[in-house]
């Protein structure tokens, strides 16, 4: 399913359906056949969009959201500066203002 | 017994005085028994990170912290380029220093490309285990549906292709890096794609993100239209 070669063949049915359209289409087809044959295209798309939106929309309600995470990390930040182990690490980093 | 492999961590910095030395102070203590040097690569802050940078090379060592510093803000890419170029480890880790990605994780990635031996491992926020802090409804539409385009686009069996929390094997890392036209999302993607079109065996451990950037996300109209383009000429990529 290499995008490269999926292209060629979407360009290739795209030509073939608009020869149907336009009439133009060498084998004469039943008119229930020409009528299916055109609405497919627009079916598909729908299908292609419900299924864009719901998976979308699952990801998205999957993406876990971890606020605990950020209150964490501001704790661990404070820890770790007052840590005698690592003291001289943030010493020697603090501008003579104490910022 | 095998020799233990030696880890390089590459820290590119912009204006991130206050950040550095917590950044390093938590890799220190979480890769405390794993041989590992820091190569902080400053695009000349103006906030003063290179001195904050000097104070932690005199602290901890020449060996442990190594600075690579550069006249200005010359891209991601080329900052990775740059430090690897210096680094003595068989794997890179490279990371933001903005405490979004927290240094905790390193063992987890370190182990992980122990078990399979893999050649890229990939922190992702989606796997479950995963996750984001501080992402409005906005941003994660935005980020998920970045990574269905692209799934849908480039089919990589990988769940985070913008994430830029990753673990490389140094020699894979440098052909990948020197092949990459993109900036931004787009270069991280382009990593992917062309690791996954080389083959390499890539992993991916969960991780959470924090988002330490407060206020309006700068992802405007311009930035999806590069996004788009940089996809698209992926996909076509040889």
């Amino acid at each position: 399913m290499n995008p490269k070669t999926v292209l060629p063949i979407c360009i290739g049915v795209l030509i073939l359906w608009l020869l149907v359209l336009l009439g133009l289409f060498p084998i004469s087809l039943p008119s229930v056949l020409h009528r299916l044959v055109l609405t497919v295209p627009f079916l598909g798309i729908v299908i292609f969009g419900f299924y864009s939106l719901f998976y979308l929309i699952y990801k998205v309600v999957n993406l876990k959201d971890c606020p605990q995470a950020q209150i964490e990390l501001e704790r661990e930040v404070k820890r770790i500066r007052a840590d005698p182990e690592y003291s001289s690490l943030f010493r020697a980093t603090t501008s003579p203002t104490g910022r | 017994m095998s020799k233990s492999p030696f880890y390089s961590i590459l820290l590119p910095t912009y204006n991130e005085r206050d950040n550095l030395p917590v950044v390093v102070a938590m890799i220190e203590q979480y890769l405390r028994d794993i041989p590992h040097e820091i190569i902080i690569i400053d695009d000349n802050s103006p906030d003063g990170t290179q001195e904050v940078a000097t104070a932690l090379q005199h602290q901890l060592g020449p060996e442990r912290i190594i600075l690579k510093p550069r006249s200005g803000k010359l891209g991601l890419g080329s900052a990775y380029i740059h430090g690897s170029q210096y680094a003595r480890g068989d794997f890179l880790i490279i990371m933001d220093v903005d405490l979004s990605h927290h240094p905790r994780y390193i063992p987890t990635f370190i182990e992980r490309q122990r078990e399979g031996d893999y050649d890229i491992v990939i922190g992702s926020r989606y796997l479950p285990g995963g996750g984001v802090a501080g992402w409005n409804l906005k941003r994660k539409i935005i980020s998920c549906g970045a990574n269905y385009v692209t799934q849908l686009l480039l089919r990589p069996p990988i769940s985070d292709v913008t994430g830029s929390f990753r673990l490389y094997r140094k020699s894979h890392f440098d052909r990948l890096v020197s092949q990459c036209t993109s900036k931004g999302y787009v270069f991280q993607m382009e990593m992917i794609v062309r690791a996954v079109n080389a083959n390499l065996r890539i992993a991916e451990v969960p991780i959470i993100f924090v988002d330490r950037i407060y206020g309006e996300s700068k992802l405007g109209g311009q930035e999806i239209a590069l996004f788009a383009k940089g996809v698209l000429q992926l996909t076509f990529l040889e």
